[in-house]
């Protein structure tokens, strides 16, 4: 119980640092002002426990992603696609639902529920996260073809780094 | 077991979700710069059509004192027509620089349709914007003085920053006396005085002395009466007055304003930078 604290809260700390320390600070993509920004601290949050209580998630959430803001010089994109996120894992968790139902001392992990569920479940979620997050950025239906097209190729980009990075850790819970 | 999963399971928790994101959207819209124009900008779109429908209910029903209004604002016009000729005649000299003044400025005729007073920083918005000529950065007067500077232009709407709002800053002066300063306003919430800096504390000041735009902004000709000094006092420790000036534009009935365009303003602007980059 209390390892599984202090490994989520490492967990959640690392991610956290190797987004502003690495990540954020690749801006790739020759496309011009289709640059790419790889996303992957949205797993920090992601993993967190079933059990954990519904406050709290908003609340990491929300605190996870306003670390990477203040780091990245944009208050409040990242924060508030965070805390969307949060609200929408419940429903994403009742599609993938699998027949037994949830443990509810499980996390969302590799391990638990094996790679298509991870798989599934990650890309969801990550997709709203940088749907929310480019259309913030842009902050204009006029430029939809710029808030998709970043969003997708970044989106594709961030899931391969969250995969690597799901199997350099392959937590348990 | 999990529960059926539901996504607020208290209503605190909706309460939560919407306060967080509630701070994002602030974060968002203030302190990132392209994110905060878009804002103020659709803002702007979306209040101006809605004050337009407003203002236009309205006008039924003010029409009479609008009536009344308008027969003044021709009375001055006229006034100032049979000036004009009565000069005409006279002396030569002033009706150039009449004539002059008529080239450098043009006005365009607005409407106000939604005016604040009661905020820390106040806008206006008017109904006439881009297609009638308006830019951002220009001067905005009314009837009896100053009313602000535009900010943001679209095809058909202005939002004008009021002289009531802790960015604006009129280079002002004391008629016939020459001496310059700068008008601004001290956030009381009192929209009747402005305070009159930077005037040194050897120059004269008598109560009911009158002030004026300076003309040293492309903003705003100069010789534009603003207001009467009503209360002098030297804060202490300072070397120049802080004067109450009754302003004689009352904002808080505020139903037309006049945009001022500046021909000048390209050529002074390519001067300024020219001096900036050397």
């Amino acid at each position: 119980m209390n390892l599984a604290l202090l490994n989520n809260s490492i967990r959640f700390i690392l991610l956290l640092l190797v987004q502003i320390i690495i990540f954020s600070q690749l801006h790739l993509g020759p496309l011009g002002p289709y640059y790419i920004d790889i996303i992957v601290f949205p797993l920090a949050y992601l993993l967190l426990p079933f059990r954990t209580p519904r406050e709290f998630q908003f609340l990491l959430a929300f605190g996870s992603g306003l670390f990477v803001d203040l780091a990245m010089q944009s208050p409040g994109l990242h924060a508030g696609a965070s805390v969307f996120t949060m609200a929408i894992r419940p429903f994403v968790l009742r599609i993938l639902e699998p027949r037994g139902g949830y443990d509810k001392l499980h996390s969302p992990t590799v391990q638990r529920f094996k790679w298509p569920w991870f798989a599934s479940y990650t890309s969801l979620l990550s997709l709203i996260h940088i749907l929310f997050y480019f259309s913030m950025e842009v902050f204009t239906p006029l430029f939809i073809g710029v808030i998709l097209i970043k969003t997708l190729l970044s989106w594709f980009l961030s899931n391969i780094f969250i995969f690597l990075i799901m199997i350099i850790l392959n937590p348990l819970d | 077991m999990l529960p059926r999963p539901k996504v607020f399971s208290e209503l605190g928790n909706l309460v939560l979700f919407l306060i967080l994101e509630g701070i994002s959207f602030y974060l968002i819209i203030n302190f990132n710069d392209s994110q905060s124009k878009i804002y103020h900008n659709t803002i702007n779109i979306i209040s101006g059509n809605i004050a337009n429908q407003v203002s236009g209910i309205r006008n039924y029903f003010s029409l009479r004192n609008q009536n009344i209004y308008l027969l003044n604002e021709n009375a001055k016009l006229k006034a100032r027509l049979l000036n004009l000729a009565e000069k005409e005649g006279g002396k030569a000299k002033e009706l150039d620089s009449i004539l002059q003044y008529n080239n450098l400025f043009s006005l365009v005729g607005t409407k106000v349709i939604n005016n604040s007073i009661s905020l820390r920083n106040n806008y206006l918005s008017l109904n006439k914007g881009s297609k009638s000529g308006i830019k951002i950065n220009q001067g905005v007067i009314g009837e009896n003085g100053l009313v602000g500077i535009t900010k943001a232009v679209n095809d058909n709407y202005t939002t004008v920053l009021s002289l009531f709002n802790s960015q604006t800053k009129i280079s002002a002066r004391i008629r016939d006396k020459g001496y310059f300063g700068s008008l601004v306003w001290k956030n009381d919430g009192d929209v009747r005085y402005m305070i009159l800096e930077d005037i040194p504390k050897h120059v004269p000041i008598r109560l009911g002395d009158q002030v004026e735009t300076s003309g040293y902004s492309t903003l705003f000709p100069g010789g534009i009466l603003l207001g009467k000094i009503v209360n002098k006092r030297i804060p202490p420790g300072s070397s120049t007055y802080a004067l109450k000036v009754k302003l004689y534009q009352d904002m808080t009935r505020l139903k037309y304003a006049y945009v001022v365009i500046n021909f000048e303003t390209p050529t002074l602007d390519s001067l300024y930078l020219q001096t900036n980059t050397q």
